[in-house]
């Protein structure tokens, strides 16, 4: 009993703050870009949240089963409280973090703690899907922007410009949607089975969408989006179409990932450039360090208590 | 206004629409200019032209800086909105310097005069060409009217080099040869704050559609 109402407790915190941290990846174009103002844009980005959760989010149990097969409350209250207390340290420096990562992590320093028989198999394909999709971001960015471009160069200025806009806001509803099914998706997947999950998962989105997303979207909208129109456009279509394919494979996969990946991409696209690689290299590194960090808290806790 | 209104309508549109009625106050200054310089009229009416450009850069200025416009264009659009607004200043400033100080010399004071009216009639086709600019829906069409305002500008680049040589190879007392150097610049800079115009407006376009 006390178990269940912790790990509601636990699951409530840690979406209200994976959904604050990851707004700006979803909306920090529209609300950037000052298309939507930053009320409606965190509105578009909290219905996209939770009807990828609700439509799509139990796609991920698969990929859950394959790195932390048996859940005991134990487990899943182990592994809330090192993905919170990681993701408390990267929400006080500002830094978007990648849950997917983090929490695949996580899960596998338990299973690894607690010898449980973890689905090697899968997981490689999980890893390898998590190096080719930011590549397939940049590559696949060259192409597309040119494409756009010359399609936008044979039509009028203005409805095209008014037409990108309105796509922009319905690939952030995309993205946001993917997000809740993939990302929010993979927390609910860990959690019981049940009304009050969902419940918790709710109010979490609602209230880290509304209260934890400020530093997030100042960071991303000041020194990552200087976005024009197509770039951001582009970027949200790559991204929203490989998370969406991760999450029909069951990967846990990281929107952030994918979108800066493909913001880098299209800044590589054109034929004179000058890209700011620092942020772009202390995300990565925040990553990856994200990662180990996870892991090797979880396996230490899970062996601690084990 | 709803909100699909509100995304449908676009704020850098409607702002740069707007950029029209300074170069529309553009085109009356000049008007004036004109008579200003052909019969010597008084400055009053291109005095208050200067001010209505003000106003309206004032206008869009704030605008600007409150509306609904992506980030990475605020600082072009503010300088587009000087330039456009220092098309007009340079107007005034030509015809105070027309009006101060009176050329002896018939014959070379009706010269100045001729190829004054020129430059203005070559800043009124630029302000021209930049109406439909700021109008048109293409940027191939954009990147064509920029050219016409840049060759204007040569033309008249030219013309103040004639008004320069002049200067120097007649022999004037300090005061008229001050004088005409100083008319050949301010008309000068009419043309090339037009050019410049022509340039960040092009610029904008491109990093909006690009």
């Amino acid at each position: 009993m006390f178990g269940g109402i912790l790990i509601l407790i636990l699951s409530f915190i840690l979406i209200a703050l994976v959904s604050g941290n990851n707004l700006p990846v979803c909306s920090g174009s529209i609300i950037g870009s000052r298309i939507v103002s930053r009320r409606n844009g965190i509105l578009i980005t909290i219905i996209g949240y939770i009807l990828g959760l609700i439509l799509e989010g139990g796609m991920l149990r698969t990929g859950v089963n394959a790195v932390l097969p048996f859940k005991s409350e134990q487990s899943i209250i182990i592994a809330f409280t090192v993905a919170i207390f990681i993701f408390l340290i990267a929400h006080k420096m500002r830094v978007p973090q990648s849950l997917s990562v983090n929490f695949t992590s996580i899960l596998l320093g338990i299973s690894m703690a607690m010898h449980l028989p973890i689905n090697w198999l899968f997981l490689s394909f999980i890893i390898l899907f998590w190096i080719i999709a930011p590549i397939i971001s940049i590559v696949a960015m060259r192409p597309l922007m040119h494409k756009t471009y010359s399609l936008v160069k044979k039509r009028s200025i203005w409805p095209t410009i008014n037409l990108i806009r309105l796509l922009l806001i319905l690939f952030s509803f995309f993205a946001a949607f993917t997000l809740g099914a993939n990302t929010l998706g993979l927390l609910y997947a860990t959690m019981p089975k049940g009304l009050y999950s969902i419940l918790a998962a709710l109010l979490g989105i609602i209230f880290g969408s509304l209260l934890l997303s400020g530093g997030e979207l100042r960071r991303i909208g000041n020194e990552i989006i200087s976005l024009r129109y197509i770039n951001a456009l582009n970027s949200q279509i790559v991204s929203v179409l490989l998370v969406e394919l991760a999450v029909l494979l069951s990967i846990p996969l990281s929107n952030s990932q994918t979108f800066i990946a493909s913001i880098y991409g299209s800044g590589l696209s054109y034929k004179n450039r000058i890209l700011l690689r620092s942020p772009i290299k202390s995300i990565a590194i925040t990553w990856i360090g994200g990662a180990l960090a996870s892991f090797a808290f979880a396996y230490l806790f899970a062996t601690l208590l084990a | 206004m709803g909100i699909l209104e509100r995304i449908l309508e676009g704020s850098e549109e409607r702002i740069i629409l707007k950029f029209n009625e300074i170069v529309d106050i553009g085109l009356d200054a000049s008007k004036a200019l004109d008579k200003v310089i052909e019969k010597s009229d008084k400055i009053d009416k291109i005095r208050s032209l200067e001010k209505d450009s003000d106003n309206v850069a004032f206008e869009i200025t704030n605008e600007i800086a409150s509306g609904g416009i992506a980030p990475n264009l605020i600082d072009t659009l503010l300088e587009l909105v000087e330039k456009e607004d220092n098309i007009i200043d340079s107007m005034y400033n030509l015809a105070r310097e027309f009006h101060r100080y009176k050329i002896k010399n018939k014959r070379l004071d009706k010269y100045i005069r001729g190829k004054l009216i020129e430059m203005n009639e070559l800043a009124s086709e630029a302000l021209k060409i930049m109406k439909k600019m700021q109008k048109s829906e293409s940027l191939d069409e954009i990147r064509n009217y920029r050219k016409e305002i840049e060759s204007l500008e040569e033309k008249g680049d030219d013309i103040k080099d004639g008004l320069f040589d002049l200067a120097y190879s007649e022999s004037l007392e300090f005061k008229s040869f001050h004088h005409i150097i100083e008319l050949a610049h301010q008309a000068d800079d009419v043309l090339d704050n037009c050019e410049d115009s022509s340039d960040i407006f092009f610029t904008i376009m491109s990093s909006i559609v690009t």
